[in-house]
């Protein structure tokens, strides 16, 4: 997450470094810093700026020169930090290359330093002017020295660098804080799509779950309706077999009362003929008649059953029947109507037209001239 | 008491309806009103975050580049005027101290080096300034430039690279902002040669008894090229700046944005708990 605050003040103090710097700069190359009491032709102070003093043979001026090289240079390397650390606070804000943004302004921390090494420079040339009996700082008036307008800049630029330190030090631990978080809720995520896609790649499709459940329903009703039709054969041959075994019993039974019948008949006319003197082997007669009789109506039950249990199997069948009965039953009002309509010519007037008969007698009226009659 | 005894029944109803309709229509009215406001603002800031930054940075290094290469070589650098013991003298200096006569004037020669060989704390000069300088300096800057303009053309190639294949805005802003500051180095470091002729003046009011010995009257230098170059300095230091203050507002504004879009969101789950 970009860190507007941290990101508005280090490139607010980063420009401010950078004028800064700018303005040390031009006064170190621009003001004459110190001053020389000539005795010779001319007996006057001679200013030197920053020029004169390099191409001097004083050894002391000579040992000054250096020390202002040295803060021109950390003057420089103030300056370039600074514009590294203000375009660091444009990419930082792009939020593209938000590391490399940050590491650019951590450059600018470097600032401090440079700040206190010219800051150190600068005092330590002022202690050698003060020291020294030929050279004295440079001025305009009698207490505006130039070393100490060129000491301003510095200043301020250390305290702005401590500012920078302090905002940039604590959008660093921010930084890395959120980069933490969004690390760990990164991870979380990135577990949470693993196992979403390792989920969905179980998942099959939209078409294939579909096709299964499809497949799955059509078993189910085959296996239901192979269950149905199974049970219907079985139980079909199995009351086929019933029937053909009791029609098998009922056979011989039959041809033994057919037998016995016969048999009656012709003790009935030896009873006749004769009292016979076996009167219990005809009660036991009359029994298995009455048995065999008994045995009948349970099997045409039984038929009466299976048709109705077959009828239940067939639905519609009895549907169609009554369809077919009302069909039936229309088709015979029409022709009894077609029937019992009649094309009728009047003797009066001629005009045919149609009428239906009902009954044996029927009164007709003609439509156009209205005479009367009957038809038988 | 019933305020449907005092009031008819459907007259009641059609007041409630009315009122209804009246309350409707405001509503809707400053719905629509507020989406159209809407809708302004944000076109116009999709049009601000859309807009990619100027690219022709690299065409005034260019320009500035070629500007300065015509000062150093075809303006005079240095206007000097004196009285002398025969007379008047007045002279244009080009680079390398040249003049359109060629004529070598010895007095001019204490000016830039001083005449004082026995003095107590020895100098080369009194102004800051040698002859040499007039052969070093125009050499630096003119280097200087060549770095500017090379920069400026690598970056007009880009901006040109950049209208056929459309780059990222962002790359495209930090590249650009990053050619700037190198702009911004190079015309500091110009500027720092160049501020030795502006320091000069001081130098030389400080110093002026000096030159006075050395018998030159009425002396007034003048340095035209190494001014003309300051300004160059000056221009280009200024342009680069706000160039990369430009992309930065840019960018601000995506980071308002974005933040403003965060609170939101913030806001909506604070409620949603």
């Amino acid at each position: 997450m970009i860190n507007r605050k941290m990101v508005i003040n280090t490139q607010r103090l980063s420009i401010w470094v950078v004028i800064l710097s700018i303005i040390s700069l031009f006064f170190i190359s621009f003001f004459p810093l110190i001053s020389t009491t000539e005795q010779d032709f001319v007996k006057k102070d001679l200013y030197y700026n920053y020029e004169m003093m390099k191409n001097t043979d004083n050894y002391e001026i000579f040992k000054i020169t250096e020390k202002l090289d040295l803060i021109y240079l950390s003057i420089w390397l103030i300056l370039i930090f600074s514009l590294i650390s203000f375009l660091g606070s444009i990419i930082y804000a792009s939020g593209k290359l938000s590391i490399l943004g940050l590491i650019f302004v951590l450059c600018g921390c470097f600032v401090i330093i440079l700040s206190i090494l010219a800051i150190y420079n600068q005092i330590q040339i002022v202690n050698s002017l003060k020291q020294s009996n030929i050279l004295s700082p440079a001025s305009i008036f009698s207490s505006f020295y130039f070393i100490y307008i060129t000491l301003i800049p510095n200043i301020i630029i250390l305290i702005l660098s401590i500012f920078y330190v302090w905002t940039a030090t604590l959008a660093f631990f921010k930084f890395i804080k959120d980069y933490l978080k969004s690390d760990r809720e990164n991870k979380k995520i990135k577990k949470q799509k693993k196992e979403k896609k390792s989920y969905f790649e179980n998942m099959p499709d939209k078409k294939t779950v579909e096709n299964k459940s499809k497949i799955k329903e059509k078993s189910i009703e085959m296996e239901a309706w192979l269950k149905g039709q199974v049970e219907n054969e079985e139980s079909k041959d199995e009351k086929k077999k019933e029937i053909n075994e009791k029609e098998e019993e009922i056979e011989p039974i039959n041809e033994t009362i057919k037998d016995e019948e016969k048999n009656e008949e012709i003790n009935d006319t030896k009873k006749i003929e004769k009292k016979s003197p076996f009167a219990n082997n005809i009660k036991e007669k009359e029994q298995t008649k009455k048995d065999i009789e008994v045995k009948k109506e349970d099997t045409k039950s039984f038929e009466k059953a299976l048709s109705s249990a077959i009828q239940k199997r067939k639905p519609g069948v009895e549907e169609k029947q009554d369809i077919k009965e009302k069909i039936t039953k229309e088709k015979n009002e029409k022709e009894n109507v077609e029937d019992k309509k009649i094309n009728v010519r009047c003797p009066k007037c001629k005009t045919v037209f149609s009428i239906t008969k009902e009954g044996t007698f029927t009164k007709i009226k003609c439509p156009s001239c209205g005479k009367e009659g009957v038809i038988r | 008491m019933n305020y449907q005894d005092d009031i008819p029944e459907d007259d009641f109803f059609r007041d409630i309806r009315r009122i209804r309709k009246n309350s409707k229509d405001d509503i809707l009215d400053e719905s629509f009103k507020k989406a159209e406001i809407n809708k302004g603002i944000g076109s116009k800031e999709k049009k601000m975050l859309t807009k990619k930054p100027f690219l022709k940075l690299g065409v005034i290094f260019l320009i500035f580049m070629l500007i300065a290469i015509l000062m150093i070589n075809y303006f005079p650098w240095v206007y000097i005027k004196y009285d002398a013991e025969y007379g008047e003298v007045q002279e244009f200096f080009y680079k390398n101290f040249e003049n359109e006569r060629d004529f070598n004037y010895t007095e001019i020669d204490y000016i830039f080096k001083s005449p004082c060989t026995n003095c107590s704390n020895y100098t080369n000069n009194f102004i800051g300034i040698q002859k040499s300088d007039f052969t070093t300096t125009p050499k630096q800057t003119l280097n200087h430039f060549y770095i500017l303009g090379i920069l400026g053309a690598i970056f007009t190639i880009f901006a040109i690279v950049e209208k056929f294949k459309d780059f990222n805005k962002e790359f495209v802003s930090i590249i650009h902002s990053s050619f700037a500051m190198g702009g911004v180095l190079i015309s500091i470091a110009i500027f720092l040669q160049n501020i030795k002729f502006l320091s000069f003046y001081l130098v030389f009011y400080n110093n002026f008894s000096f030159i006075e010995a050395s018998n030159i009257n009425n002396l007034i230098i003048i340095f035209l090229a190494p001014v003309i170059i300051l300004f160059i300095c000056f221009a280009i230091i200024i342009i680069s700046s706000t160039v990369m203050k430009i992309n930065f507002k840019d960018f601000e504004k995506i980071i308002k944005k974005q933040i403003t879009k965060k609170s939101i969101s913030e806001f909506k789950n604070r409620r949603k708990q």
